[in-house]
Formats: C-alpha cells, sequence, structure tokens
C-alpha cells in the first residue's frame, strides 16, 4: 500500500529512475525534475507540467550558489519562466542570503509576451523574518543533507524568493519500499506543513539525494542528476 | 497620473486596523478622488467562501492580504454571485447583464456574439484594457477586447497562479501608456479544492497528517440539516454529495485543505498589492476584489459550487477607493451583486455603462455618498432557479417547482428553517415572489 502523498503518484512511480551511483549532497550538483500533475486513476492521468533545474555550486567564502530554472508550462498559451540566483548559507535550511530572480512569460512561439519581463534583487535582510528562514528551493537542497532522524525545524518559507509563507514545520517522516524504474529502492522522507502549503512530502533514496516532492497536486519527480559523485 | 508615493507611504494612509471597521451606510467626508480618470484594477478569484479571509474574524487561516484590502476599501458582506458556477458567474461580471440574457448559463455555454464585454467596452472608451489569468467565458476570446499577458494559463493554481502574479507584478513595473488602463487579473485559487476532492472521493478514514489534528476547523453549524428543497436543486445536492462518505474528521481536514489553498492566492494577492504600491499607479488606481462563487466547505456535508446556499452563492466583495481614504469600512446591510462589476467599473471610468445592464454602481456606497440603494437582488441557479435576496430574507424559486424557499437571514444566517410553507410568511412569499416576476419580466432573453 502506497504512503498517502504517494498515492496521486500511483501511475507515475514505475517510471522513476533512481540513480544506483553514490551521491554527495554536500559537494556540487545538478537536478532535473519534471513537474507533474499528481492525479489518480480515478480522477484523471496525470499530466507533466513544467520542469525545474537546480545547479548547486559551491563559493569560495563557504556559502552556496543555488542556480534555478522553473519553467511553468501554460496551457495553450506558451510557458511561464522564472530564474533565480540565490546565494545561501551552507545551513540546515540552506538560508538564502541574497537573490535577483527574472520571470518573463514565453508565447507558443517561444517569444517573449510584451509587458511580461521583471527582474526582482534583494536581501533576506531587507525582510524582516524573525527566525529561520528557507525558500522552496533551497529546500531542495537542505532536505538532503538532513539526517533522516532530523528533529523539526520550524521557519518561514519564501516561495519563488517573494511569497512570505510563516509558520512551516520541516519534520522527519515515514520510510517506504517501493518499486521505481525497475528496482526495490528505500525511501525517506520529510514532512513539510505550514501555511499556505498543502503538506509536501520530500522523498530521498538512502544516498540522501531526492527523488520526488510532492505537495497538493504538483509533484516534482527526479529526471537526471549530473555532479555529486563521490 | 499620480505622483509615485512609496510603499510605506501607501501604509500609512490606509493603516487602519480591522478593529476600526465600522458599519456600512456610514457617510464620511474627505473622499477626494483623482481628477482624471482612474485606473481600474479588477482582481478575483475563484471559488473563495464568504467567509474565508481573516479579517472578518475567521481564526482558521491567515490572509494578511485580503485584509490589507479590507483595511483600504469599503467591504460589502452581502454580496451575492449572479450564477454560483464560474463561466456564468465571469460572464455576467463582464457584460453587466443576467446569465439568462447573456447565454452562460452554465458552464461550456457560449456568449452571446453581439453583446459587448467589459474589455471591449472600456478599450473603445479610452482605456487601455489588459488582462492576466482565468477568464473562463466560452467562446468569447479576450483578446478581442484585452492585451492578454496570460490566458486561461491552466487548471491548476497552484501550478500557474505564480506566473499569473508575476505577469502583473511585471505590468505595474513596465507599462507606459499614456491612456489610463483597466487591468483584470484572475487568480485560480482556491479552485483547486475540486480536484482536491475529487482526489479524495470514496476516501476511507481520518485526517492523514496526526501533527494538524489540533489544528482542525470545527464542523459547521449547519453541517447536518433537513430543509426541504425544490427537487432540481435536492437532486442536484444529492448527486453532490453521493461519492463522499468521509468521517466528521476528514471533513474537517477537508476545511483544514481549503483554507490553505486560499491562503495561496492571498499570497499571490500580496504580490500584486505590493507591485501595485511600489508602482507610479499606486494613488490614482481604483481596486475592486471578488469572487466567481463560493464553496460548500462542508456546510451542509456540501464541496463545491451550483447552489443557492449561501457557501456557494454568496461571495466577498471589496472596492477600494483610488488613493487611501476612506477605508476600512464594512457594508452589513446592502445587497449587492456580481452584476454590479460592470455599472461599478463603467462610472469610475466616467463612461456610459452597456445597454440593459443589470446591476447598480457601488461607487455612492463606496465614497459612502447615499444611503438610498435596492432592495434586492437576483442570482440565477442551475438554468431553472432563481435567489432574491433582500436584506432580511432569501426566497428561492425553480421553475415549475411548487416547493419554494424562504429564508430569515438576520435571525437563521445559516439557512436551516425553510418558512415558505408557514402560514405566517404567505404575504412574504407572495411579495417576493412578485418582485421576482417583475424582475424576470425586464430581463431580455434571447431566444
Amino acid at each position: 500500500m502506497l504512503p498517502y502523498s504517494l498515492e496521486l503518484l500511483s501511475d507515475r512511480l514505475k517510471g522513476i529512475h533512481v540513480p544506483a551511483e553514490p551521491f554527495d549532497p554536500n559537494g556540487e550538483w545538478v537536478h532535473d525534475y519534471s513537474i507533474w500533475n499528481s492525479a489518480r486513476a480515478v480522477d484523471a492521468k496525470s499530466e507533466r507540467l513544467g520542469s525545474l533545474k537546480i545547479h548547486r555550486k559551491l563559493m569560495p567564502n563557504g556559502n552556496i550558489r543555488l542556480q534555478v530554472t522553473e519553467i511553468a508550462g501554460l496551457a495553450k498559451s506558451g510557458s511561464g519562466v522564472m530564474k533565480a540566483g540565490v546565494s545561501c548559507k551552507a545551513d540546515d535550511l540552506c538560508t538564502p542570503i541574497q537573490w535577483k530572480t527574472d520571470s518573463d512569460v514565453l508565447d507558443q512561439q517561444g517569444k517573449q509576451v510584451d509587458l511580461t519581463a521583471i527582474s526582482v534583487s534583494r536581501k533576506a535582510d531587507d525582510l524582516k523574518v524573525s527566525g529561520l528562514l528557507s525558500s522552496n528551493w533551497s529546500l531542495f537542497d537542505a532536505v538532503q543533507r538532513l539526517p533522516f532522524d532530523s528533529k523539526t525545524i520550524e521557519f518561514t518559507m519564501l516561495e519563488e524568493l517573494e511569497l512570505v509563507r510563516p509558520g512551516q514545520k520541516l519534520s522527519s517522516g515515514a520510510t517506504a519500499d517501493l518499486e521505481l524504474g525497475g528496482r526495490m529502492v528505500k525511501l525517506h522522507s520529510f514532512e513539510q506543513i505550514g501555511r499556505g502549503i498543502l503538506p509536501i512530502t520530500y522523498w530521498l533514496d538512502e544516498n540522501h539525494r531526492l527523488i520526488i516532492a510532492t505537495g497538493g497536486r504538483r509533484s516534482y519527480l527526479l529526471d537526471s542528476v549530473g555532479g555529486g559523485k563521490k | 497620473m499620480s505622483t509615485r508615493i512609496t510603499r510605506r507611504e501607501f501604509l500609512k494612509g490606509t493603516a487602519l486596523g480591522v478593529s476600526g471597521l465600522a458599519l456600512g451606510g456610514r457617510v464620511f467626508a474627505d473622499v477626494q478622488l483623482p481628477k482624471t480618470k482612474p485606473n481600474l484594477l479588477f482582481i478575483h478569484t475563484d471559488q473563495q467562501h464568504f467567509e474565508a479571509i481573516s479579517g472578518l474574524g475567521n481564526k482558521y487561516l491567515k490572509t494578511p492580504n485580503m485584509d490589507r484590502l479590507m483595511k483600504r476599501g469599503m467591504t460589502f458582506t452581502q454580496s451575492y454571485s449572479a450564477d454560483p458556477v464560474c463561466c456564468p458567474a465571469r460572464a455576467c461580471w463582464f457584460t453587466g447583464r443576467a446569465a439568462s440574457e447573456n447565454g452562460v448559463m452554465t458552464n461550456g455555454l457560449p456568449l452571446d456574439p453581439n453583446m459587448p464585454d467589459l474589455g471591449q467596452w472600456l478599450k473603445t472608451r479610452g482605456y487601455s484594457t489588459f488582462y492576466t489569468g482565468k477568464w473562463h467565458i466560452p467562446r468569447r476570446d479576450n483578446a478581442s477586447g484585452f492585451t492578454v499577458l496570460t490566458s486561461n494559463p491552466s487548471h491548476l493554481g497552484q501550478h500557474t497562479d505564480g506566473v499569473v502574479s508575476r505577469s502583473a507584478q511585471a505590468f505595474f513595473s513596465n507599462y507606459s501608456g499614456d491612456k489610463p488602463f483597466f487591468f483584470s487579473i484572475g487568480l485560480l485559487q482556491p479552485h483547486d479544492c475540486c480536484y482536491w476532492i475529487t482526489s479524495h472521493d470514496h476516501q476511507k478514514g481520518d485526517c492523514p497528517y496526526p501533527s494538524i489534528k489540533d489544528e482542525l476547523p470545527p464542523l459547521p453549524p449547519n453541517f447536518h440539516y433537513n430543509v426541504k428543497e425544490p427537487k432540481v436543486l435536492a437532486e442536484h445536492l444529492a448527486k453532490l454529495r453521493s461519492k463522499r462518505e468521509w468521517t466528521d474528521e476528514f471533513w474537517r481536514y477537508y476545511i483544514w485543505s481549503y483554507y490553505r489553498m486560499v491562503e495561496m492566492a492571498d499570497a499571490q494577492l500580496g504580490r500584486i498589492l505590493d507591485a501595485l504600491e511600489d508602482s507610479k499607479f499606486a494613488n490614482d488606481t481604483l481596486i475592486v476584489f471578488t469572487v466567481d462563487h463560493g464553496d460548500g466547505t462542508a456546510h451542509r456535508k456540501l464541496v463545491t459550487k451550483f447552489f443557492t446556499y449561501d457557501e456557494a452563492i454568496r461571495v466577498p466583495m471589496i472596492v477600494c477607493l483610488p488613493g487611501s481614504s476612506g477605508g476600512g469600512r464594512l457594508d452589513k446591510e446592502h445587497v449587492v451583486s456580481g452584476l454590479d462589476v460592470a455599472p461599478t467599473l463603467c462610472d469610475f471610468a466616467g463612461v456610459e455603462a452597456p445597454p440593459d445592464i443589470r446591476g447598480r454602481s457601488l461607487r455612492p456606497l463606496a465614497e459612502g455618498k447615499s444611503k438610498e440603494w435596492r432592495e434586492f437582488v437576483v442570482s440565477e441557479c442551475l438554468i431553472s432557479g432563481r435567489m432574491l435576496r433582500t436584506p432580511e430574507y432569501k426566497l428561492v424559486a425553480f421553475k415549475d417547482d411548487p416547493v419554494l424557499q424562504l429564508f430569515d437571514m438576520r435571525n437563521d444566517p445559516w439557512e436551516m428553517t425553510n418558512l415558505a410553507e408557514e402560514a405566517r410568511h404567505a404575504g412574504t412569499v407572495a411579495d417576493l415572489r412578485k418582485r421576482l416576476a417583475e424582475w424576470e419580466g425586464r430581463l431580455k432573453v434571447n431566444s
């Protein structure tokens, strides 16, 4: 029986490729995810909605640099593209320090729609957020470095480095033995619950590689990996 | 156009706490509108229950940005969708005509091709018109009336509301036209609840997240009810209920999840308001915020829409005047309608409204300049149903159905007792039916 958070992905799980190679979450890596609309068979078939690429780099000053490209496919009308360069602390939550985002809308031919391009540069210090801070993209890094039995962490999340989601809790969750990509894989999970989100579950393989992040109807499934090999 | 003000100055001008909200009808003195035509910003969410705003006292969710709008403007608490389902409600907004007149009487039916929409109307009357987000008016390409940034970007708000709000953010930063703008922004959340529901049809068991069990909202007071209903309505509601036999705790988990989706919409609204307030348009833009229809949210063990109980048909409505004056007011008395959106926007734009419009401009109420108002609004539902709402009563009647509903909305706000068959209310029923017949008689229904 599938865990609750994976029930909506039942028709997708067998297609997930989980690399057998070791993985160093503290090194440099590139992960490509497909974004899927999670759906049950009784409801509708799942559909691919877009993609996310995260490139983690190590900075000389000990910080982390995340280069992010998230593409949201738009029905009949092209895509919404967001790119971000984020400097983060190498701490438990990959706390964002400062960043620049570029966003626009592309039409079906890939041409930028007039008036939709915008760049935003900010520093975390300007936000006046109390307590710990993370971002939705930082968490893709953070969960890979946390011990599977980590204590609950409370924090504020910046979605797309802009939308403030206070009252988040990240806790270690269940494990599951699943057949993914033709082989049995043991997965460990973290569960995120808080304001302004439906619960998000992060599923990682035993090498601490983030394979699935799923919450509400949006799921990120690992397509391919690069770097980070021991 | 006005000179730019900083966000800090803007907030200072609107920093009236919710505790300072006053009852409607209060006339205030110092509303000063710009002498030039204001920009018009029409923001709408999808399927948001009328109480799903923390500024209205709901302690089970946090909507700081809808609360910001409340602090800045006039909140109408007796606001009704013209037809509580997506396409009809939206067609009524953009035409100002009843669903039975504009043709969009249920989802999927086409809009009368000869009926202008607000984009087409204002575009030819001195405005630059823009659209982003959910449109959902069948057979009417919004590009015919608007410059479209995004249109119906997906059926999942969780996936594309961010794209919509970012496009709005960019618009406020980039627009440099010499005309005032009419900008309509359609956020899709919390409509994703429809897919949450279908994903949990036939669900057994309780809330799957033990850590939130103490946070689950209580069941509503009309979770159980026993009210005589017209046949079409009763059959529709039975169908809505047929797929789920959720436990009480699972119903509460639904409400909890629904509120998280409202918070998602609120965060996107925050990005839009921040961008507006940081732009040169901060001080000369009218904002109208409303919702196409509500959601059952466990009232009567119902979810979604398509019915005449308040859960589905009553919606938030906030009007914020250009600039920062006159905010933080709550109008609990006047009944208003989605049909009022078009005449309100035209009134502030200083242009005549489209012909045969059914609503009224909310401007006199929003400016606090008038207490004179209509006696009732009428909404349509499920094609053959009508709801007539006065400040005191709600009458529900379906064509050729002898079963009527009459609710005393002041003393029975949860609509638990149908008074229609009580002899002492026969006069009220007759009077409201007469008014309804007169209203219907004025409609120009295209065969």
